[in-house]
């Protein structure tokens, strides 16, 4: 028995180390588990505290999808322009490159064969007027329309991770659309994407080309076979500040000293009429303006009178009349293109200085 | 039997003591990684948000504002000397005909004028990038930073181009506004 309890003893004192052990122990293991307990509470504390520390986490995040926002509007601004721009640019390239290789042709391009062929002109920088490729981008492929907004998505998607595609949903038409201004249009789909979100849109542009600095496709065309004193015939469209309707004779003889353009509705063909190898304005309901440069001399003195629309202007009667005789030197072109011609005109000093006829003997001449 | 009994409370005592230091050790380790993981999360994001935030908003600056409209003296002066031509073009726009035509030193005037709104500690790289060679030219520095001092390198973009008097198109470009905290 004794050794029982003997035994008894053995293990409840054993029980009771293991629970209290040493009471210097005892105290030890407590603060320990104290202090435990204290630094996870201090931790719990902290994090509480620093939670509201959220709000600029929240603040950023949303920082972040504004400023995602802010970049592609900016984009979106700058794609919309930069089509624009470069449509304008690669159009007016086309203009003058087709103007100017019509000198010495006998083919002109017509209104629908620019509507028609726009569209390849602009994307492959060729064009086909009379059964020949030729071109039409004064840079070459690398300068066309297409190759730059190619270029323009490519440096975006590489740069700033923004995606561009785009198509024509609506082909490009081309029109008259001020004395000095040609208009093309077109629709545009396209979508822009950052990888988080992809904005669709659809836009029509209507871009304003200007014909100032323009080849003249009059002058191009019959520039060869009319040499007035030994020299080619040549003019870029140059537009005089004055309009026609308030011409003085003192600001006239200015626009015909620099062989400037003004607007003529009727009598002066439009650029696209010019292209056409029109000679005469057409006076149809839906055209617009044309332009005249080099009047008749003989307008100067009736400047200002109402009929002044029905005289002609030495570029036209030189172009529409048929040979006629002008001092000893033959001039004009061997067609009477539309019917119109004004019987005669007179030579004046501007003129004579504008065609590079030097000799005094063709100064102050009748032409007949 | 004394001898015996002391030895032994000793031990016990020196095992309270290890399991003391040892908790000690986990509790400071729980309040170490705790207030490391406060600073690294939340004491830090207001200083780089508000570094991107001078970058994006530089970059903004000189996308958007005329010159025109900016009444600085320098660009005044250069307008009226004529090295900006087109006053009612952008900030970003007369950088890069400047870069364009070769006349770094305007380009860099500009940003200069540009960036008097800035902190003038604040550390920033302004570059142009060609979108042919893709080469990046250097063209504006502020307060430059030594390698071992970067922290936190930040890079705000934006796609460029301008319209010379003659209407030819000049670009696109990327200018790079880079920022360091």
């Amino acid at each position: 028995m004794n050794t029982r309890l003997g035994q008894g003893r053995v293990q409840r004192g054993a029980g009771s180390r293991r629970a209290g052990s040493s009471p210097r122990a005892g105290v030890l293991q407590r603060r320990a588990i104290l202090f435990s307990m204290i630094s996870v509470l201090l931790a719990t504390f902290f994090i509480l505290l620093f939670w509201n520390a959220n709000a600029p986490r929240l603040e950023r995040t949303t920082s972040a999808v504004e400023t995602r926002v802010n970049v592609m509007d900016h984009y979106i601004g700058l794609w919309d322009s930069y089509v624009e721009d470069s449509l304008r640019f690669s159009t007016r390239g086309a203009l003058i490159e087709i103007a100017t290789q019509l000198e010495g042709k006998s083919y002109a391009v017509s209104k629908s064969q620019m509507t028609g062929n726009l569209s390849r002109c602009l994307e492959e920088g060729t064009f086909n007027p009379a059964g020949s490729d030729v071109s039409c981008s004064p840079g070459g492929v690398s300068e066309t329309f297409e190759s730059r907004l190619n270029n323009f998505t490519r440096l975006a998607s590489d740069e700033l991770g923004i995606t561009t595609t785009y198509g024509v949903s609506q082909e490009y038409t081309i029109k008259d659309w001020s004395p000095f201004e040609i208009m093309v249009s077109f629709v545009m789909n396209y979508t822009v994407g950052d990888g988080f979100a992809q904005w669709n849109r659809s836009v029509r542009h209507d871009v304003v080309v200007s014909v100032v600095g323009v080849p003249d496709p009059l002058f191009a065309r019959y520039g060869s076979t009319l040499t007035l004193g030994g020299q080619p015939w040549h003019r870029n469209i140059t537009k005089f500040p004055v309009p026609r309707e308030l011409l003085t004779q003192h600001n006239l003889s200015s626009m015909i000293a620099n062989a400037s353009y003004v607007n003529n509705r009727g009598m002066g063909p439009t650029f696209l009429e010019r292209l056409a190898g029109k000679i005469t304005g057409s006076l149809d309901s839906d055209n617009r303006s044309g332009i005249e440069t080099l009047m008749d001399p003989a307008d100067i003195g009736v400047i200002l009178l109402p009929s002044l629309s029905n005289y002609s202007h030495v570029a036209h009667q030189l172009f529409a009349h048929e040979v006629f005789l002008c001092g000893n030197e033959t001039l004009g072109i061997n067609s009477a293109a539309g019917g119109f011609a004004y019987p005669h005109f007179r030579l004046d000093i501007p003129h004579i200085a504008r065609f590079n006829m030097n000799n005094v003997t063709f100064w102050n001449q009748t032409c007949y | 039997m004394r001898g015996k009994e002391a030895l032994r409370k000793v031990r016990q005592d020196r095992r309270g003591a290890y399991f003391f230091v040892i908790d000690a050790f986990i509790a400071a380790a729980i309040l170490g990684v705790t207030l490391v993981l406060i600073f690294n999360l939340f004491i830090g994001q207001t200083d780089s948000e508000q570094t991107f935030t001078y970058a994006h908003d530089f970059i903004t600056f000189l996308a958007e504002t005329e010159a025109r409209d900016y009444r600085q003296a320098t660009i005044a002066n250069m307008v009226v000397q004529g090295y900006i031509e087109d006053p009612r073009k952008t900030l970003a726009e007369q950088i890069i005909l400047a870069f364009a035509d070769g006349n770094l030193a305007n380009a860099t005037a500009i940003l200069n004028a540009s960036a008097e709104s800035l902190p003038p500690t604040l550390r920033m790289n302004v570059s142009i990038l060609d979108s042919v060679t893709r080469a990046q030219t250097l063209l504006y520095s502020q307060a430059p930073v030594l390698a071992h001092e970067e922290r936190l390198h930040l890079t705000a973009r934006t796609l460029e181009y301008a319209l010379t008097p003659e209407n030819n198109i000049i670009g696109p470009y990327i200018i790079q506004v880079e920022v360091w905290s």
